[in-house]
């Protein structure tokens, strides 16, 4: 499933060596584009949508989207993360939304 | 990153590493072998070689909503066993390393929730079952957690380096080779024990909904794990057990994602179109609900194949607060199913969710596939253990029996390696492997583009070669059609398996036609020609054993009943000299008293407990 | 929330003014039951001598672990509450008066409730406290003067004082500097070589002082406490000294930059004619001359002084030089005093003799000086040997033509060529006009980094007075550096390596460039560089850099603890992190100045506003803060550079990604506050929690 970079939002992580996209993506997928500055996937089919590079991105600058032959276009799924939780907001095609908040760490 | 292509192999530096135990894949049951192993013995150099980075790699990459296998009060070690036996149809199963798997299953699962891994809780504050050895969790960091614990022990972590083969002295496995993905050096690794942990291998088979567009890798499991652990040792001459025995789950359709949170967890219940109750109404006299898995894999298959699909868990019956708790579940596995059903504007309250058989894949941590291994985990070539979903022989292991797999092939290797010396390394055997991994590249720095570049098409049509894409997708339909894929309910005999097996070889002769434009590409090289490798063998298999013992999982059109004569294991085992696929067959010990095909049900608590 | 702890809480009556407002009795009442509690009480005074003896027995006998201060702000009574017994890091200081009771007087009430969630959350806090110790890193007790001029002689012998080691390195092959070829000093008038013998005589009879000349400095790594300087020495072309014979490596505890000033070259303003006309020499040519040869200042009968050549001009040094007034009026007292009947006129813009020197400009009227108000348009040969000067002179209102010998044009002080050379070599900051930047006011011997200092005129232009007086400040500064090991308070940040994931960005943001990679690749603090501000543990996108006395675990479980509804389900609460420079002193003054502001916001103090983290942020809306607000220092008084700019780009991050989950935006603001501006502090805090209201709660509160 296809993670999509906005590129207005994406600094290509201040022109590191490997934007944290790249460092974390469990398919070699991610990478810079050394031309523009921004990082995008290599191959939006091979893509198993763990939503790691979504996670991780610090300007919020990726979006999933679902291939159009398992769903339809406009929903959204946009993690938000905390340093020991999540929330989840989801919109679904017809504009309904809804939100997910768990644990996700038990501090000692 | 802009990489240099090198154009002879002399530009390409060697980094040499000389370690005591080396770990082949870094996800779940890798990261606990390293870290039972540095808890065995903090002295112990420990190298893990990893494929993508440590942080998220694996099965585990957006984490786990449930623990599968955890031993509850009123059940047991035996009772655990005796249900994955009945799970399978009675075995065949090794059913030693299953015990001594249930014997330390637990303290595994703690130390997760010791690290910071929520678990789910009732009112009591022990851990709320979702089902008779589930018990759910919220996941999502759950590979950052086992990633951090691995890294406190300070092993050597080689993330972004792919494991190519392994290094033999003799019979004796001595370490392993692989090339950097960042960094395209060529890495050889002695160790005194290898572990190979690198999961299962999917994108054998066809997925149901690999298309043309953006969804090629839309399947349960995680397609970058493509077996190449299984590769390695099938090349090296280890011996395999129950090849056949691929994992065919049912699974939520076309988003091909689990499907337990739903059946097991809310107890949806599997119905056809008519709205019929598929298990009750067919399989009633093989257990209905608590069929043994297989049958529960075909099940909505054979109801589409007769003409009463679609097929569905009837999820109609849960509350709100239910359908929230079943999406966060989701939320801590497999995220964008939520996506999925938001972006068909579904309601899981007011239609049930679809379901389908997946695609085949090779997992050892559902299914018995995998290494022969001995009690201690090690396969049949000194030096050599596989842990995990690599591990053959016991079925229904899971996230907690894997990490149960690792501490103890951690345990097999510490005992190995004291004593030990390194093995000699054979510097022909080096060179060869060197050109092996790295000949695509070359062969793509220095080819000439022949062709013009039709519009919107790959720059790659410009060269006269096979790129691994066109390889892989070859394979997977070819798989799919004639070594029984979804596209064939599961279903092949004899003569597609021969016509498999030949076209196989036929691409394995072709082997030396694929080239890599970058290391990214060299990656695709191996993975294609690893899954070639463990392709070949499955349909060996599935060959052999002449019988449907597990339909779904194995069915065989041409001998659709069980034989009695196959109650044992079917393995293989490549002879070096020869080269061919030798088959052989091991014979099946029932450890554990009973029905094989009985669960137990759970003993009461004012019992004992093991 | 964990219940680890044996704490002791002790809540404040401040001699009742506390308790006016405050229900106290009801908060013991509650606190009692929080899980890691041993002991609440209240005291009427708990800063008085019999109060601090009462907690410091109740920690030995009850064995307490932490302990809670629940009275004024912790800028106060500092002294009184750092000696109870237990580490200082391991003491929570609760503001209930200046951010509580004394701001919300008129609902006590609310301010009760307020006080409780206050308490609730700092006790998180100090559950998760940890005991600290400073550190003490091992320096050399060397320093590194760079320039032997007047400024880095004084700083040299001052240091060389006490028993620290002095490297005394200058490029020229003699000591002195500028002032070692001038004819007089203001304003005594008397010869710099005079006090220069004496000041030489006690460098080389110094044991301390090693004195390189003819050499310079080409680099410098390392940090305060153990820089290690390489030095080289000019090939004099008489010793055939080869390369690696020439350069030497020093190490030094601290280094003082005096590297000094140049003349400004009035070339440029061709209407002085400098270099086209005879006789017309720049003021420090004349000092030059005068030395040279008594006769200089009787080789003519008439001179001309035009003051601010080249000076307070944008086309050529847009400031003041401050010295050149008093040296025209020196020097034509010179001429004066070798012929009285000598013919002085300067011609200038403004005099400026500031304090005594004011003397010596009555004493050049009183002389028979001209002065004449108006800078000259230009100069003309209007003979051999005679230059008319034409100028129209604003106090008498019209133009007059000037006939004079000489014209002497007093030029400015500009940055030396060693100054721009060692900004290359060993990155010093130089200012908009290549001085070495300083904190003019409140720290001007300062440089950037830590350790480094400046004397004299590299930083600045100004007398010979002040340039020992600024040398004498730098060898103190200097001096602290200069004791044989630097102590260090255990504030500094902590990288959590197993979290890492090398992005680098702490490295980049941090003010100081005091983060360095380790064998590893993983972030390295330089404690003795660092300040603390917390900028990093603000830039870390997984979090994983805490700071000695706020972590990034105690943050997380101030927002579990915190109670969302303390004012009851309608009212919104906001959570502040304010920096403790400016914003959270200025919220302090509220009760002292009248201003009040409504109890839905709980501050919480930061070194800096840039160390607040995004993922902090993110998380205490998910669990259900209605609103965020960041205070900080306008952004170009940031007292760590760039803090309030960096804060701003953290939030407005989080802010969109509030917006596309259909979360008001508005729920994360910030605000530039200075220190004195409390109203508009109270003024933002009312507006905030209107517009929270207008907002309704945090759609996340229940989940």
């Amino acid at each position: 499933m296809p993670p999509y970079v906005v590129k207005d939002k994406c600094d290509g992580c201040k022109g590191k060596e490997e934007p944290l996209c790249e460092q974390i993506c469990i398919g070699d997928l991610m990478t810079l584009n050394p031309d523009t500055g921004k990082a995008y996937c290599r191959s939006l089919r091979d893509c198993w949508d763990c939503m790691s590079c979504t996670k991780i991105c610090p300007k919020g600058a990726i979006e999933q989207r679902i291939p159009y032959q398992l769903g339809y276009h406009g929903a959204k799924l946009i993690p938000m993360m905390g340093t020991d939780s999540i929330t989840w907001t989801c919109v679904d095609i017809n504009g309904k939304v809804e939100r997910f908040s768990f644990r996700t760490r038990n501090k000692k | 990153m802009t990489q240099k292509i090198p154009k002879s192999l002399n530009e390409i530096l060697t980094e040499v590493i000389e370690t005591d135990l080396l770990i082949i894949g870094g996800g779940n049951s890798g990261c606990f072998v390293a870290i039972e192993a540095k808890e065995k013995n903090p002295n112990l150099d420990v190298t893990i070689m990893e494929k993508a980075h440590i942080d998220r790699s694996g099965a585990l990459a957006a984490g786990m909503d449930a623990i599968n296998t955890y031993i509850g009060e009123g059940e047991t070690p035996e009772t655990i066993v005796a249900w994955s036996r009945a799970q399978v149809g009675g075995g065949p199963l090794r059913e030693d390393l299953a015990l001594s798997n249930a014997k330390i299953l637990n303290q595994c699962v703690e130390s997760l929730e010791k690290w910071g891994v929520p678990f789910n809780k009732d009112e009591k504050g022990r851990y709320k079952k979702r089902g008779r050895f589930d018990v759910s969790i919220r996941g999502e960091q759950l590979k950052p957690i086992i990633a951090e614990k691995t890294k406190s022990y300070q092993p050597r972590i080689l993330n972004r380096v792919a494991a190519t083969n392994l290094l033999k002295d003799g019979d004796r496995v001595i370490g392993a080779t692989g090339f950097g993905i960042r960094d395209g050096k060529f890495y050889v690794v002695k160790a005194k024990a290898t572990v190979v942990s690198t999961g299962g291998a999917a994108g054998l088979y066809r997925s149901a909904t690999n298309d043309g567009t953006t969804s090629h890798h839309q399947m349960w499991m995680n397609p970058f794990n493509v077996g190449s652990g299984y590769a390695m040792g099938i090349r090296a001459g280890a011996e395999f057990t129950l090849m056949e025995q691929r994992w065919c789950a049912t699974r939520v359709k076309d988003f091909c994602g689990p499907v337990d949170t739903i059946s097991v967890g809310y107890k949806a219940k599997m119905i056809n179109a008519k709205g019929e109750l598929i298990l009750q109404t067919r399989y009633g006299h093989l257990g209905g609900d608590t069929a043994p898995r297989y049958i529960r894999a075909n099940a909505p298959m054979g109801e589409w194949s007769e003409g009463r699909g679609p097929t569905f868990v009837d999820t109609r019956h849960l509350s709100p607060d239910q359908v929230k708790d079943l999406k966060i579940d989701y939320l801590n596995e497999r995220p964008t199913y939520v996506l999925f059903l938001a972006a068909r504007g579904q309601d899981p309250a007011k239609e049930p969710l679809e379901i389908y058989g997946s695609d085949p894949y090779i997992v050892g941590g559902h299914t018995a596939s995998g290494y022969w291994v001995d009690v201690d985990r090690m396969a049949t070539l000194p030096g050599l253990f596989a842990a995990g979903e690599c591990a053959g022989g016991m079925p229904n292991k899971f996230v907690g029996g894997c990490a149960a797999e690792g501490v103890l092939a951690a345990r097999g290797t510490v005992k190995y390696i004291s004593g030990m010396g390194h093995g000699n390394l054979d510097q022909n055997q080096v060179a060869a492997e060197k050109e092996r991994i790295f000949s695509p590249l070359l062969r793509g720095a220095t080819m000439e583009a022949k062709y013009t570049v039709p519009a919107g098409q790959d720059p790659r049509s410009q060269y006269d070669g096979v790129t691994p894409e066109e390889m892989e997708e070859r394979l997977q339909r070819l798989m799919d059609e004639y070594a029984g894929g979804v596209g064939q309910f599961f279903k092949c005999n004899e003569e597609q398996l021969d016509y498999a097996l030949k076209h196989i070889s036929l691409m394995k002769n072709q082997i030396n036609k694929l080239f890599a434009t970058g290391l990214h590409d060299l990656v695709l090289v191996h993975d294609v020609i690893d899954r070639l490798d463990v392709a070949e063998v499955v349909a060996m298999h599935l060959k052999e054993r002449k019988e449907s013992r597990w339909p779904g999982w194995q069915t065989r059109t041409d001998y659709p009943e069980v034989n009695p004569k196959l109650d044992c294991f079917i393995n293989s085992r490549k002879n070096l000299k020869t080269g061919e696929l030798e088959m052989l067959k091991r014979p099946y010990e029932q450890v554990l008293p009973g029905d094989r095909t009985k669960a137990p049900s759970p003993i009461p608590l004012s019992a004992e407990k093991a | 929330m964990s219940d680890e702890g044996k704490i002791g809480v002790y809540l404040c009556a401040c001699e009742g003014e506390i308790e006016k407002v405050i229900a106290l009795d009801s908060l013991v009442r509650e606190a009692s039951a929080w899980p890691g509690v041993t002991t609440v009480r209240k005291d009427s005074s708990l800063c008085s001598e019999r109060g601090i003896r009462t907690i410091r027995e109740e920690v030995k006998k009850l064995g307490l672990d932490r302990v809670l201060i629940a009275a004024c702000s912790a800028s106060l009574k500092m002294k009184e509450f750092s000696d109870l017994g237990i580490n200082k890091y391991l003491v929570e200081r609760v503001n209930i008066r200046e951010q509580c009771s004394r701001v919300h007087s008129d609902n006590p009430e609310n301010a009760t409730k307020k006080a409780g969630a206050m308490l609730g959350i700092f006790l998180e806090k100090a559950r998760r406290s940890k005991a600290l110790e400073p550190v003490t890193v091992p320096a050399v007790k060397t320093a590194l003067v760079v320039g032997g001029g007047v400024a880095g002689i004084n700083a040299a012998l001052d240091i060389a004082g006490t028993d620290a080691e002095v490297f005394l390195v200058e490029k020229k092959p003699v000591l002195g500097g500028n002032v070692a070829e001038f004819h007089r000093y203001f304003p005594r008038m008397c010869p710099p070589s005079c006090g220069l013998e004496l000041l030489l005589s006690r460098i080389e009879s110094a044991p301390r002082i090693h004195v390189l000349t003819s050499s310079e400095i080409s680099a410098l790594s390392g940090s305060p406490g153990n820089f290690s300087v390489t030095i080289k020495a000019a090939s004099t072309g008489v010793t055939n000294l080869n390369e690696q014979d020439r350069v030497s490596t020093v190490k030094a505890g601290a280094v003082i930059l005096a590297t000094g000033w140049e003349p400004y070259d009035p070339t440029p303003l061709t209407e002085y004619g400098y270099g086209r006309l005879d006789h017309v020499i720049t003021n420090v040519e004349f000092e030059k001359r005068a030395r040279e040869r008594k006769e200089f200042l009787r080789e003519v009968r008439s001179t001309a002084f035009i003051q601010c050549v080249g000076s307070r001009d944008e086309r050529h040094l847009p400031y003041c030089s401050d010295v050149c007034c008093m040296v025209s009026i020196k020097q034509a007292l010179s001429l004066k005093e070798a012929d009285s009947e000598h013919d002085v006129r300067i011609f200038y813009n403004d005099i400026r003799t500031p304090g005594e020197y004011e003397e010596l400009y009555r004493q050049a009227r009183k002389s028979g000086i001209t002065f004449i108000k108006g800078i000259p348009s230009e100069l003309r040969q209007e003979a051999p040997g005679k230059i008319a000067v034409s100028v129209f002179d604003t106090v008498a209102g019209r133009r007059t033509e000037n006939t004079v010998d000489r014209v002497v044009l007093a030029t400015g002080m500009r940055s030396s060529q060693g100054n721009s050379g060692l900004n290359a070599k060993i990155g010093i900051v130089l200012n908009k006009n290549n001085f070495i930047e300083s904190h003019l006011q409140c720290h001007p011997q300062d440089t950037q980094r830590a350790g480094i200092f400046s004397a004299g005129c590299c930083r600045a232009p100004m007398d010979v007075s002040r340039s020992i007086e600024s040398a004498g400040s730098a060898a103190i500064k200097a001096l602290q550096f200069l004791k044989g090991e630097i102590t260090v308070s255990p504030d500094y940040p902590v990288v959590n390596i197993l979290k890492c994931d090398h992005c680098k960005r702490c490295m980049e943001e941090c003010p100081f460039k005091a983060y360095s990679l380790d064998e590893k690749q993983f972030p390295k603090v330089d404690i003795t560089k660092c300040r603390a501000c917390g900028i990093c543990m603000g830039s870390c996108p997984l979090g994983a850099i805490s700071l000695g006395e706020l972590s990034i675990e105690q943050l997380s479980g101030m927002l579990d603890v915190l109670d969302k509804s303390y004012l009851g389900d309608d009212e919104p609460v906001i959570l502040g992190f304010l920096c403790k420079n400016d914003a959270y002193r200025a919220a302090d003054d509220a009760g002292l100045k009248g201003v009040s502001y409504p109890p839905n916001l709980i501050s919480i103090m930061v070194p800096c506003s840039g160390a607040v983290n995004g993922m902090i942020i993110s998380e205490a809306i998910s669990k259900g803060v209605d609103g965020i607000l960041i205070a900080g220092c306008p952004d170009d008084q940031c007292h760590y550079v760039q803090g309030s700019a960096l804060a701003k780009t953290r939030l407005a991050d989080v802010s969109n990604k509030l917006k596309e989950m259909y979360i008001e935006p508005e729920r994360v603001r910030f605000v530039n506050i200075s220190r004195d501006e409390t109203e508009k502090f109270a003024e933002t805090v009312k507006e905030y929690v209107a517009e929270l209201k207008k907002l309704g709660r945090n759609p996340l509160r229940i989940q």
